[in-house]
């Protein structure tokens, strides 16, 4: 049963990223520590990603973040992992994240701006990261 | 669209690197923790990208609603100081220009190109010159600068030639965790250098 204190306004990655950063690890030690791939973790966090449907997977998930089997927030952990996973019909969520995130400064090597069609790709690009 | 970008002096925007590293690092650990502050303190998600740096020249940016950056993965992966170094800057755009864009409210791609073609190249060297400063003087905050110079020279050099660093230099990035570009800039701008 989804505890709804702990999952008000919060969606698996949201969690996820909560029960990381709460464990006093930044993006680069918790995937260092555990040998997973950043780009992964960082797509599941920001919901651009399901959570991965084998169990194991999870547990192993679940076990990085510190999360105490059997407890609550591991019983959680499950919960909000399975509504993650294609409860929310695509054209929906495709609408809903079309302007999720949009770049405002950029750091280039020239230091130069971006053309209109170079943004409208990377927008593009990073909503479907 | 007015963006009344203020023209702040180098100096400036190092009391705000100062007054920052107070708030939000005050035991002033080096190398400073920028990741962990971005990530922390000011609750950023750091979104590790693929194929940014490729396709449009870009090793980071900071998103409107100011609540992520986005960077290059191949440069996260293999470059961490280069990395350290675009969060960073990134996170100097957030305190110094976070007020600006907030007001701006960029929420839609049509407000994205009204805006991109407000800004003027002026406007927007001034923005990118400003975060590149705030930058420098947040991972490479000056009294821990002067305090790692006198520890290992004796002596506060002025205006000397950089051949008086050789051999320090590699202590001095090993601590900072920077570019030499980016050290010998603020050995520069400190006084202490002649490039």
């Amino acid at each position: 049963m989804i505890n709804p204190q702990t999952f008000s306004n919060m969606n698996f990655g949201e969690f996820f990223r909560q029960k990381r950063v709460n464990s006093g690890l930044t993006l680069r030690t918790f995937c260092e520590r555990f040998g997973l791939d950043p780009a992964y973790i960082s797509r599941l966090e920001t919901g651009n990603l399901n959570p991965p449907k084998d169990r194991d997977k999870l547990s192993s998930l679940a076990q990085a973040l510190n999360i105490r089997e059997e407890s609550t927030d591991w019983v959680n952990f499950f919960d909000q992992a399975y509504l993650a996973k294609g409860e929310i019909p695509q054209d929906i969520l495709e609408d809903k994240k079309s302007s999720k995130y949009l770049p405002l400064l950029f750091r280039t090597a020239r230091g130069k701006k971006l053309s209109k069609k170079k943004l409208q790709e990377l927008i593009k690009l990073i909503n479907n990261a | 669209m007015s963006l009344s970008i203020p023209r702040l002096s180098y100096k400036t925007i190092g009391q705000i690197a100062d007054k920052f590293l107070d708030g939000y690092h005050p035991k002033i650990s080096l190398p400073v923790p920028i990741e962990e502050i971005a990530e922390q303190k000011l609750k950023i998600k750091i979104v590790p990208t693929a194929k940014l740096k490729e396709n449009y020249d870009i090793d980071g940016f900071l998103t409107s609603d100011l609540a992520a950056i986005f960077l290059d993965l191949d440069i996260y992966l293999k470059y961490e100081n280069r990395t350290r170094f675009t969060i960073a800057h990134e996170v100097g755009h957030l305190i110094l220009h976070g007020d600006i864009f907030k007001k701006l409210n960029i929420n839609s791609i049509e407000k994205l190109n009204t805006l991109s073609d407000k800004l003027t190249d002026e406007e927007y060297g001034w923005i990118e010159y400003q975060a590149y400063s705030f930058a420098s003087q947040v991972l490479v905050p000056t009294r821990q600068l002067f305090g790692e110079i006198k520890g290992k020279l004796g002596r506060i050099p002025t205006n000397e030639m950089p051949e008086v660093f050789s051999p320090i230099a590699q202590d001095l990035l090993q601590v900072f965790q920077v570019s030499g570009e980016v050290l010998l800039r603020r050995l520069q701008k400190e006084g202490i250098l002649k490039l």
